[in-house]
């Protein structure tokens, strides 16, 4: 039975990686993680609904298909948004675009210009409401302070002191 | 589900090693000695998977999908490690926005420009020391290597760069980094 839980499970995912890219693809929503969730929601609920109707998985293989359903995607969105938001990875690609593969300083910062990717992710956090934007002057709201305690404890906790 | 309970066991175990660890010395490499820690907790894991009855956690003592439990309980482990502990250890020590956000809690919770920000990034150190670190964490990768005036790809560096490239137009993201 646990077979067939990890079995149903990678079906599953890869069910939710084909749609996943063709709907980003076709629809380039503009809020990709709340969107990637929303489509993940709806697919843990009809692979949950599918097995419990069809009565093949029961009690722990179920939780235990569930889980891995869940990890599989949670690794999934943990690489695209490597690919998508990573400086190194920018960085990376812009010398795989280059003819010559070869960039001078100025050249890197031309084409990879860091100051736009900083206005890029304050702006992002606007929008998902993280900070809260009044007269060019930006500031902490309840969520974005509730973010940031949680991770200057996770900091404290793991002894990080130098970071960025 | 013997696999599965000891997974979570041995996480929280490799978790509490690795804290410890980073308080108790100075860790250059901290990525480095977090992989050491997990395949020290893998050998642990498959060494207890093998040697303990599943009775242990009060299940019937015989296995009926041994080999299956035990990868499931190895994927487990490898995703509370990998999947939580080292994303959440990654976040903190080089998320941008997390880093502002923590920067603005640290001065007050005041409100400041777009350009005080970014002056004040991590602390004090500008956007500058962005691109700095991450370009030195690509030539120490062998990705690419410094140049006269700029910089060249490896042969390394340009199979990873050509691949994430097409992963990025499978994706269309049109704005990245």
């Amino acid at each position: 039975m646990l077979l067939r839980s990890l079995q149903w499970a990678v079906a599953w995912f890869l069910l939710y990686m084909g749609l996943h890219i063709l709907s980003v693809r076709l629809g380039r929503p503009r809020l990709y993680f709340v969107h990637s969730v929303r489509l993940f929601g709806v697919l843990l609920a009809a692979f949950l609904g599918c097995l419990v109707a069809r009565g093949g998985l029961r009690g722990f293989a179920l939780l235990n298909s569930a889980v891995v359903f869940g990890s599989l995607w949670a690794f999934y969105m943990e690489v695209t948004f490597i690919v998508m938001r990573s400086v190194s990875v920018r960085t990376m690609v812009e010398f795989a675009r280059a003819p010559t593969r070869a960039l001078a300083e100025q050249e890197l910062d031309r084409l990879y210009d860091t100051e736009l990717m900083f206005d890029r992710r304050i702006d992002s956090m606007v929008t998902n409401g993280y900070l809260r934007q009044v007269d060019g002057h930006f500031g902490l709201t309840g969520r974005g302070a509730v973010v940031a305690n949680i991770f200057r404890l996770i900091r404290r906790l793991l002894n990080i002191q130098t970071y960025g | 589900m013997g696999g599965a309970l000891l997974s979570v066991l041995w996480m929280l175990a490799v978790m509490a090693v690795s804290i410890l660890l980073f308080h108790l010395r100075p860790v250059q490499r901290r990525f480095r000695t977090l992989c050491t820690v997990f395949a020290v907790g893998a050998v642990g894991f498959t060494v207890s998977y093998l040697q303990m009855s599943p009775a242990v956690f009060g299940l019937p003592p015989n296995r009926t999908e041994p080999w299956t439990e035990f990868l499931n309980g190895f994927y487990l482990y490898s995703f509370w490690f990998f999947g939580v502990f080292v994303q959440l250890y990654s976040l903190a020590d080089r998320g941008f926005s997390l880093t502002m956000l923590t920067d603005l809690l640290s001065e007050g919770s005041v409100i400041r420009t777009r350009q005080e920000i970014k002056a004040g990034y991590a602390s004090g150190k500008g956007t500058a020391y962005v691109k700095h670190k991450r370009m030195a964490q690509i030539i120490h990768g062998g990705f690419i290597r410094r140049e006269q005036d700029g910089y060249r790809d490896t042969r390394l560096g340009r199979r990873v760069g050509r691949f994430l490239l097409t992963l990025q137009q499978l994706y269309r993201f049109r704005e990245t980094g």
